[in-house]
């Protein structure tokens, strides 16, 4: 070092102070980049060295849980061959070996987990966002009967992605109790897709069917979580939610609610919901007017035909398309296939149904 | 007189170099930086979600790929039956025969057993005539467009007419998506309804082995230029994408793999078919639209979902290539040179644009100009000694850290590259790279800035050698 810093000062003299210190850039540019290199070069063999590692833990490990589980060996046994410094690594491969397991076993595998998750629920306090979703997971999945309090709090973590991930971890058949709690929250996650969120409601099972006809039936909620409510609804094929939905379509002006409401009706309303739909099929809105007329198609009767024919001709493909798979499924192909052998515009849409191509 | 003349030009030149170096390598050092801490936190972030919980069909989006195909022959069946394992709950297929001179039209009919359907096109963007539909027998989520020629913007316009769900998913027909690769960049989706376009990450498949249609064994292709592209593409997309994404400033993705909302490209227009940069041109076209008309939207980058291509491996078409880019770059901006600093557009308008105009448009003019006047200069003895250094310094020391640490976020963040040989051969390249390589990539792009002056309109063949697959 000295001799390169001498090197350097006797070209400066030489050569002027600016050139040194781009001399010296240059030698620090140079040593960045043969630290880059090493740096590239150590987490090569660092990631290595670990996966070996892993490896080996998880391979001690595995069939001493197998005999854990079998109840031939106790867990103590097992904890003492978990070193301090892979507690928290025996806790994750727990967490991918509880997805394969159900009932009893699971049971044994939260047992195995308990002592360590202390570890895991002082996580929650990070500052670290990803770190808190990660505790907030593994807390619910093995550990749900002892962190239940902290789980449900982590609803209300400052950050959205910690609340969604409580929310998902939480939203599962075997505890129904939570879902009010879940439902509740559902304007935490105002930017989510409304399917997405549907569909985590009705991971939940028919236990929590209750909860959402409450959200979709009360006028004060917000119309995306009736929204929302109304699609995980019809997820679960409640019919018991069909009257309340129809009394909301009849209520309601938002488009979203509007076109959830009617897919619901369409696949479990019946004639007597039909007053509520009928309005719709005339709407100015093409997205709530195909909405309806599948929904006319579904669940109409003869009294819809005139309504169905001239959806057909809609300047809206997509109503347009609607009314030809409603036309199709109720079996009244005499226009389709007058159409069809035509050089009428909706002539491919025609040939489409009677193909039953349509859905 | 002159010869001051001649000096004080060259002087100033010089001086122009030098700071435009010193902009390109300090934003790509911001970008890289931006990057490393995104790609750390979404590496946490990938480990506290399940990615199961997404397959559901209830959950993610109906989705329409849209694989246009000019001239695919050896590759099109292979892409194709990529397509169909992927991992996802409702898509349909669309390939999108853009009236192909070979064969290609027949081995898909051979392949996939398609017969004549009946398909209604709801969407109205205007393209070349559409000649017959078809529809595999054998998998139904399977159609072929087949349209006489209008080229790739054209044939995307045509997919999208014929899309039926609320997204779809440009990409190429020699493309090869990984399983997962569609729930992965469905996600921002989800999570952000505001979304209104999704690019994933694009990989070099040349010499990888690929079986059934996925890449099983991933490694270095033999080729150097090939490999130089690698490093590229690693840099591009790891460095470059993913720091533009931190920025929420994404200007480019990729038409290899992107994933748009459907209703707001109609909106827009569809791909514009007077250029040749039409998924960079759709993209800037997307955010002024929303920016103009006050629709909150994002537009992200997500680096996980991969799709693998095939890069060219001769002098002859990569410079074709690169001087298509460089055309289809600069008639989008100056087609919206509006944007240019304009702060209507916020960090679109004020960052990124100009990084774009200045940097990425200007710059290979500079620079290619830069190493002459650089050589003149030494050759004449008027460039001073601090000059030369700092030239060298900005010109390829800077660069070779910038590739290394591209080289690093893939490690840190991905690993694909398993054998250390292969590694060695990136870390290597990193210094390759800045003697020679760069300098034709310059000339390459300075070429194309010249020929969109000279308002050249056009593609350029691209040869395809089709995907290795194992020795039996």
């Amino acid at each position: 070092m000295q001799s390169l810093r001498d090197f350097i000062s006797s070209l400066g003299r030489a050569i002027g102070p600016t050139i040194v210190s781009l001399a010296w850039i240059i030698v620090l540019l140079i040593s960045v980049l043969i630290m880059l290199g090493v740096t590239v070069l150590i987490l090569r063999r660092r990631n290595n060295v670990k996966q070996r590692r892993w490896t080996r833990l998880e391979q001690g490990w595995e069939p001493a849980i197998l005999q854990v589980l079998v109840g031939a060996e106790d867990s103590e046994s097992l904890w003492r061959k978990v070193e301090p410094r892979d507690r928290l690594y025996f806790v994750s491969f727990l967490l991918r070996y509880a997805q394969r397991l159900a009932g009893d076993e699971r049971s044994k595998l939260d047992d195995l987990a308990a002592p360590f998750l202390k570890q895991i629920a002082a996580r929650l306090k990070s500052r670290n966002v990803e770190r808190r979703a990660r505790a907030v997971k593994t807390l619910t999945i093995l550990g749900l009967r002892t962190h239940a309090r902290v789980v449900v709090e982590a609803l209300d973590d400052p950050s959205p992605f910690v609340a969604m991930v409580a929310a998902r971890s939480l939203a599962n058949r075997e505890h129904p109790e939570f879902a009010m709690e879940v439902l509740k929250r559902l304007h935490r996650f105002e930017h989510w897709r409304p399917s997405y969120l549907a569909s985590m409601l009705a991971s939940i099972g028919l236990a929590a069917a209750p909860a959402f006809r409450q959200t979709l039936a009360d006028p004060l909620v917000s119309s995306r979580s009736r929204s929302v409510a109304a699609d995980a609804l019809l997820a679960l094929h409640d019919f018991t939610a069909v009257a309340p939905a129809a009394d909301a379509l009849t209520t309601t002006r938002d488009r979203n609610l509007l076109v959830s409401l009617l897919r619901f009706l369409a696949e479990l309303g019946g004639p007597e919901q039909l007053h509520a739909i009928r309005p719709h099929a005339t709407s100015s809105d093409p997205v709530v007017r195909s909405r309806a007329i599948a929904a006319l198609g579904r669940i109409g009767d003869p009294a819809d035909r005139p309504v169905l024919l001239a959806a057909f001709q809609d300047p809206s493909p997509w109503v347009a398309i609607r009314a030809a798979e409603a036309l199709w499924e109720a079996g009244d192909t005499a226009l389709l296939k007058e159409v069809a052998d035509s050089d009428h515009p909706r002539a491919t849409l025609a040939r489409q149904a009677l193909a039953g191509d349509i859905t | 007189m002159i010869w001051a003349f001649v000096r004080l030009l060259l002087g100033f030149f010089n001086g122009l170099v030098l700071a435009y170096f010193v902009a390109l390598n300090g934003v790509y050092l911001i970008t890289s930086l931006r990057a490393y801490l995104s790609l750390r936190r979404y590496s946490s972030r990938l480990k506290a979600l399940d990615i199961q919980p997404y397959l559901k069909a209830e959950g993610a989006p109906p989705m329409t790929l849209l694989a246009p195909a000019y001239n695919e022959e050896p590759t099109c069946v292979q892409s194709t039956k990529s397509l169909l394992t992927l991992n996802y709950a409702d898509y349909e297929i669309l390939v999108i025969n853009d009236g192909s001179k070979d064969k290609t039209l027949e081995r898909m009919k051979e392949a996939f057993d398609l017969a004549p359907a009946a398909r209604l096109a709801v969407g109205d963007l205007a393209t070349k005539k559409v000649r017959e539909v078809y529809q595999s027998r054998v998998h139904h989520n399977l159609w072929v467009i087949d349209k006489e020629n209008g080229g790739k913007a054209d044939t995307l316009n045509a997919g999208i007419n014929y899309a039926r769900t609320p997204f779809f998913c440009a990409m190429d027909a020699d493309s090869l998506l990984e399983p997962e690769a569609l729930i992965r960049v469905v996600r921002p989706f989800l999570e952000d309804e505001t979304t209104i376009a999704v690019g994933g990450i694009i990989r070099i498949v040349n010499d990888c082995r690929v079986e059934s249609g996925q890449v099983t064994d991933v490694r270095m292709p033999r080729n150097l230029l090939a490999s130089l592209q690698v490093l590229e593409y690693l840099r591009a997309f790891l460095s470059g994408r993913m720091g533009w994404d931190a920025l929420d400033a994404t200007l480019v993705i990729s038409g290899a793999f992107g994933v748009f909302r459907r209703d707001l490209v109609i909106q827009v227009g569809g791909y514009a078919t007077d250029t040749v940069g039409e998924d960079m041109e759709l993209v800037v076209r997307m955010h002024r639209h929303c920016r103009e008309n006050a629709i909150p939207y994002r537009i992200a980058f997500v680096p996980d979902p991969v799709a693998w291509t095939e890069c060219p491996e001769s002098v002859k078409v990569l410079s074709r290539q690169r001087d298509r880019w460089q055309r289809g770059l600069i008639e989008t901006l100056l087609r919206h040179r509006k944007m240019l600093l304009n702060p209507r557009y916020g960090r679109v308008g004020m960052v990124a644009f100009p990084y774009f105009f200045f940097l990425e448009m200007c710059g290979p003019i500079i620079e290619f100009l830069g190493y002459i006047s650089f050589a003149v200069a030494v050759i004449l003895g008027v460039a001073s000694k601090q000059y030369i250094i700092a030239f060298l310094l900005v010109a390829f020391v800077f660069g070779t850290v910038l590739s290394v640490s591209a080289v690093a976020l893939e490690e840190l963040g991905f690993r694909r590259y398993l054998r250390l040989g292969d590694l060695f051969r990136l870390l290597g390249l990193s210094v390759v790279e800045n003697f020679g390589y760069r300098q034709l990539s310059t000339f390459w792009r300075m070429k194309g800035t010249v020929s969109a002056m000279r308002g050249q309109k056009g593609w350029g063949r691209m040869e395809r050698r089709g995907f290795a697959v194992p020795k039996t």
